[in-house]
């Protein structure tokens, strides 16, 4: 809720000590919002339209003549014009930063709408210096995209079923695995399926065994086969979280939990599977 | 006895506002200067309403909870590790760790 104070529009830097009076904002979403209201620009588009958009503005920056576009013909539901308006702002900027949020990555073309985007400001960049930075939901969700880039190479959505990490999103994504009945058990951790998922997968959840850590009573602690209390991460646990600009910050403990972290409980599980493993392999 | 954490990291969402102020009063949060109203409330709340340690809806001892946590995830074909969102990167390796070597599937909220 801080963002716009901290970070984009409010924020004071090196070469906007004005602030919010050194900076353009524009807002390009589906309705308008209390962020709308407090920008320079707001270009109110059509769902769905996003790839269209982002391309459009891809051939304006690199100044190709678009065929058939009128001033005032409609593109994602708004004026040609004043995407011509935006591309020559962009390329004008001295430093300029797309946040952008799951409205994009989430709607018709997903991923495609992502990639289409980093290709737009990879060629801002011959003009200005741009950057794209996702909005990141909960605390550490970028961490763990970080660790599992890390470790395995790709950032969500991989499978070790051949021992090996594979990436495929869309066959081992949460909600894909769920929905087409591919996991016969689940560990939890950090996050509440039942207010989250569609439900369809949450239906699907409660039919197999399902090992849950959490700190706090919700709506999946009442259903899981095995619940774990572990302590908050950021307040009865340290450790290191990174933000959705990509810098790690270490989190410290504040009180005392009379139960452990959840890397003290996945240590526990992990033992407890390597021993079961070596009795399997003694056998 | 009163401990006032200065410049406290909030965990609640990707922006990580570092200049929170919390006051601790014997073990428990009292005060949170410079939050957001979210942020203030996920601490002031994080002590009440804690869950208890359960196996098949009864109340249980950690080693009984470990080891039918470990029991499931050997026995199952195809185990999905879900989550990590809200919780330490040090977690998160270890949640990788553990997804490896029973050969499942480790996911995250970024996914839909």
């Amino acid at each position: 809720m801080r963002h716009l104070k901290r970070y984009s529009a409010l924020a004071k830097g090196l070469y906007t000590p004005e602030g919010r009076k050194d900076r353009k904002v524009v807002v390009i979403d589906v309705r308008p919002s209390p962020t709308s209201k407090n920008a320079d620009i707001f270009l109110q588009v059509t769902p769905g339209a996003d790839f269209e958009i982002v391309h459009v503005l891809r051939l304006l920056i690199a100044g190709k003549r678009l065929e058939g576009l009128e001033e005032e013909s409609l593109v994602g539901g708004v004026a040609f014009r004043q995407w011509q308006e935006l591309a020559e702002l962009m390329k004008a900027c001295r430093y300029g930063v797309v946040m952008f949020g799951i409205g994009l990555t989430q709607s018709r073309g997903k991923d495609l709408n992502a990639e289409e985007l980093n290709s737009l400001i990879i060629e801002l960049n011959a003009f200005t210096r741009f950057y794209a930075v996702a909005m990141r939901g909960h605390g550490n969700v970028n961490g763990s995209n970080q660790v599992l880039a890390w470790q395995t190479g790709y950032p969500l959505a991989v499978n070790f079923q051949r021992g090996y990490p594979r990436f495929n999103p869309g066959e081992f994504s949460v909600v894909d695995m769920l929905r087409r009945k591919e996991a016969d058990a689940a560990l939890i951790i950090a996050t509440d399926p039942s207010a989250h998922l569609p439900q369809s997968a949450v239906n699907y959840l409660k039919s197999i065994p399902t090992i849950y850590l959490e700190p706090h009573e919700n709506a999946t602690t009442t259903w899981a086969n095995v619940v774990i209390p572990v302590a908050p991460a950021g307040i009865g646990a340290g450790g290191t979280f990174y933000r959705m600009d990509n810098i790690p910050l270490q989190l410290k403990k504040l009180v005392d939990f009379a139960v452990p972290s959840d890397l003290e409980a996945l240590q526990g599980i992990k033992e407890e599977v390597l021993r079961l493993k070596r009795g399997e392999a003694a056998c | 006895m009163t401990i006032i954490h200065e410049d406290v990291v909030c965990a609640f969402c990707g922006c990580l506002c570092d200049d929170l102020k919390v006051e601790v009063e014997d073990n428990k949060i009292t005060k949170v200067n410079n939050a957001c109203a979210i942020g203030r409330n996920k601490l002031m709340h994080a002590q009440t309403d804690c869950t208890a340690l359960k196996v098949n809806g009864r109340e249980a001892a950690w080693g009984e909870a470990l080891a039918e946590a470990a029991k499931i995830l050997v026995k199952a074909k195809s185990p999905l590790v879900y989550g990590l969102s809200s919780t330490t990167s040090e977690a998160v390796r270890e949640a990788v760790a553990l997804t490896e070597l029973i050969k499942g599937t480790v996911d995250n909220p970024s996914s839909y």
